[in-house]
C-alpha cells in the first residue's frame, strides 16, 4: 500500500515556498529602500548644485547620465534578485514533491536517488 | 496499485532533472574583491571630500588605478564564472528570455569604473570641489550596494 499524504505535502511545499519568500522580501524591501533613497538624494543633488551654480553645465550633465545609470543598474538587480527567488521557490517545490514521493516509495523497495 | 507505483516513479524521474538554475553560482573572490574595492573607494572619498586641485592629483594617482583594477578584476571574475544552466525542457521560455544576458552586478561595475575614471579625469584636469565629491561617492555607494545585493544573493 502506497502511503502518500497529499494534505501534508501541500503544507510542506506552502511552508517552503513561505520560508523562501519571507527571507528574500526582507533582502529586498532593504535594498529598495536604500537604492529609492540615494536615487533621491542624487536628483536633489544635481538640482541644487544646478540651481546654486556649484555644478556646471558639464557635470549636470555627466551626473544626470550617471542618475539614469544608476536607475537601469537598480532596474535590472531587481529583475536578478526576482529570478533568484523565482529559482529558490522552484527548486524547493521540487525538493518537497520528490521528497514525499521518495517517501513513499521507500516501502515498496523502489530507491530513487535524490533530486 | 501498480498503476500509482509507475506514476510515482515516472514522477520522481521527472523531477529529478526539474532542478532549474537561472542566475549564476555564487563566487566569494568577487565579493572579496568587491569589498576591497568598497575600502579602497571609502578612503579616497574620505581624503578628498573637502575638495582637492589638481595639482594634488598625483598623490591620488595610484589609488584611482588601484581602484579600477579591483573593479575590472571583479567584473573578469563574474564574467568567466559559469552561467545558468538549466534544463531548457522544463524551463518556461518566458523564465529562459529573462534569465539571458550578463548578471545585473557587472553592470554596476562598469558603471562604478566610469564613475571613478571621471573622477579621476576632473581631478587631473581641473580638481574638485566638495560638491562634486559628495555626487560622485553617492553615485559610487549606490551603485556597489546594487552589485554586492546581487553577488550576496546568489549564496542560496
Amino acid at each position: 500500500m502506497i502511503q502518500f499524504d497529499a494534505d501534508q505535502v501541500v503544507t510542506d511545499v506552502r511552508a517552503a515556498v513561505s520560508a523562501v519568500l519571507g527571507k528574500d522580501v526582507a533582502t529586498y524591501r532593504g535594498y529598495v529602500d536604500r537604492q529609492v533613497k540615494a536615487l533621491a538624494k542624487q536628483a536633489k543633488f544635481i538640482a541644487s548644485g544646478y540651481a546654486t551654480g556649484d555644478l556646471d553645465d558639464d557635470e549636470v550633465d555627466y551626473f544626470l547620465d550617471g542618475l539614469e545609470r544608476m536607475a537601469e543598474t537598480f532596474a535590472r538587480t531587481i529583475r536578478g534578485l526576482v529570478l533568484i527567488t523565482i529559482e529558490k521557490v522552484w527548486n524547493a517545490v521540487v525538493e518537497v514533491l520528490h521528497g514525499a514521493i521518495r517517501v513513499a516509495l521507500a516501502p515498496l523497495g523502489v530507491a530513487i536517488p535524490g533530486v | 496499485m501498480h498503476f500509482l507505483r509507475a506514476l510515482l516513479i515516472g514522477l520522481a524521474l521527472c523531477l529529478q532533472g526539474c532542478a532549474l538554475q537561472l542566475a549564476p553560482t555564487y563566487d566569494t573572490k568577487i565579493i572579496e574583491t568587491l569589498t576591497e574595492a568598497t575600502v579602497l573607494a571609502g578612503t579616497e572619498f574620505e581624503l578628498l571630500k573637502a575638495g582637492a586641485p589638481a595639482s594634488s592629483f598625483p598623490q591620488h594617482e595610484k589609488s584611482y588605478a588601484e581602484l579600477i583594477g579591483k573593479l575590472g578584476a571583479a567584473q573578469t571574475l563574474a564574467k568567466i564564472r559559469p552561467a545558468a544552466r538549466s534544463s531548457s525542457l522544463f524551463v518556461p521560455a518566458p523564465l529562459r528570455a529573462l534569465a539571458k544576458g550578463d548578471p545585473p552586478s557587472i553592470l554596476a561595475m562598469e558603471n562604478m569604473a566610469i564613475t571613478i575614471t571621471r573622477m579621476s579625469s576632473d581631478h587631473q584636469t581641473r580638481g574638485l570641489d566638495p560638491t562634486s565629491v559628495q555626487g560622485f561617492e553617492n553615485e559610487f555607494e549606490t551603485l556597489m550596494d546594487s552589485a554586492l545585493t546581487y553577488e550576496r544573493a546568489l549564496n542560496r
